[in-house]
C-alpha cells in the first residue's frame, strides 16, 4: 500500500496528532517496552512526527514488515476515536 | 558485486598478516579495518558495525577465544573466523564453543578463506532474512488480533 501514506498521513496530520497517533500505533502493535525500542532504534521524536520521515526509518528497520504498521497507523489516523483494545 | 560494502575487522598482531589479510580481501570489494589487539578490535567494533571479524588466537593482551566473547555484546550478529598457527582440535573446538563461527589454520590459503567468508556472510544473510519473515509474521498477527478484536465490539 503505502507509497501512499505520507499523502494519506498528511491529510490527517491538520487534524490529529501524528506523534501521539504513531506512539499509540505502536505501542499496540508491539507493547510498550518495545514501542519505545523501536521509537528509539528509528531515530526518536523525531522521526514520529513527519510522517514521510517515519515511513522511511520504518521501512529501513522492517522491510516488508513496514507496510502493515503503515496500513495500521494510516487507519487509526483515519479513525482515531476507534478504541483498539490489547490482548 | 553484492559483498563490495561488508565490513571485515582483520585482528592479527602480526602487521604482515593485517596487510596481506587487508590487501586480499580490499580486492575482493571488502571494507577493511584492522587491529592489532583485543583491545583496539573492541573499541573499533563498538563504534562500526562489521559484518565479520577474522581473529587470531593469539594476541598481545589477550587470547582470541576471550575475544570472541568480548566482541559478542558489540555486534552480536558479526560472524567471527579463528585463525591460528597451531592446529589442534581442542583449540578448535573451544573457540566453537565459545562462539567461533569458522576456524582456520595458518597459512591461510587464500581461496579457502574467501570461500569461508563467502559462505559465513551468506550466512549472515539468511539468518537477516528469516529474522525479518518472523518479525513480519509477528506484526501480522498482531494487527490482525487488533483489528479482530475492534472489529468484536462494534
Amino acid at each position: 500500500m503505502s507509497a501512499e501514506f505520507s499523502s494519506r498521513a498528511t491529510v490527517y496530520l491538520h487534524n490529529k496528532d501524528f506523534e501521539s497517533i504513531v506512539r499509540s500505533a505502536l505501542k499496540d502493535i508491539f507493547g510498550e517496552p518495545l514501542a519505545s525500542s523501536v521509537i528509539f532504534q528509528i531515530g526518536g521524536t523525531e522521526s514520529i512526527m513527519d510522517p514521510s520521515l517515519f515511513e522511511k526509518k520504518i521501512r529501513l528497520v522492517f522491510g516488508p514488515g513496514a507496510d502493515l504498521i503503515l496500513d495500521y497507523v494510516a487507519k487509526k489516523l483515519e479513525n482515531p476515536r476507534k478504541r483498539i483494545v490489547r490482548k | 558485486m553484492s559483498q563490495s560494502k561488508k565490513r571485515i575487522l582483520v585482528v592479527d598482531d602480526d602487521e604482515d598478516i593485517r596487510e596481506t589479510l587487508k590487501s586480499l580481501l580490499t580486492k575482493k570489494g571488502y571494507i577493511v579495518d584492522t587491529a592489532n589487539d583485543g583491545a583496539t578490535a573492541i573499541q573499533k567494533s563498538e563504534s562500526t558495525p562489521y559484518n565479520l571479524a577474522l581473529l587470531d588466537v593469539v594476541l598481545p593482551d589477550m587470547e582470541g577465544t576471550q575475544l570472541l566473547v568480548k566482541l559478542k555484546p558489540t555486534t552480536p550478529r558479526m560472524r567471527k573466523i579463528m585463525v591460528t598457527g597451531h592446529a589442534s582440535l581442542d583449540n578448535a573446538i573451544r573457540a566453537v564453543n565459545m562462539g567461533a563461527d569458522g576456524y582456520l589454520i595458518k597459512p591461510v590459503s587464500p581461496p579457502e578463506l574467501l570461500r569461508m567468508i563467502e559462505d559465513q556472510l551468506k550466512r549472515q544473510e539468511d539468518d537477516g532474512r528469516l529474522t525479518q519473515e518472523k518479525i513480519t509474521s509477528f506484526i501480522e498477527t498482531r494487527i490482525k488480533m487488533l483489528e479482530g478484536s475492534e472489529g468484536g465490539k462494534e
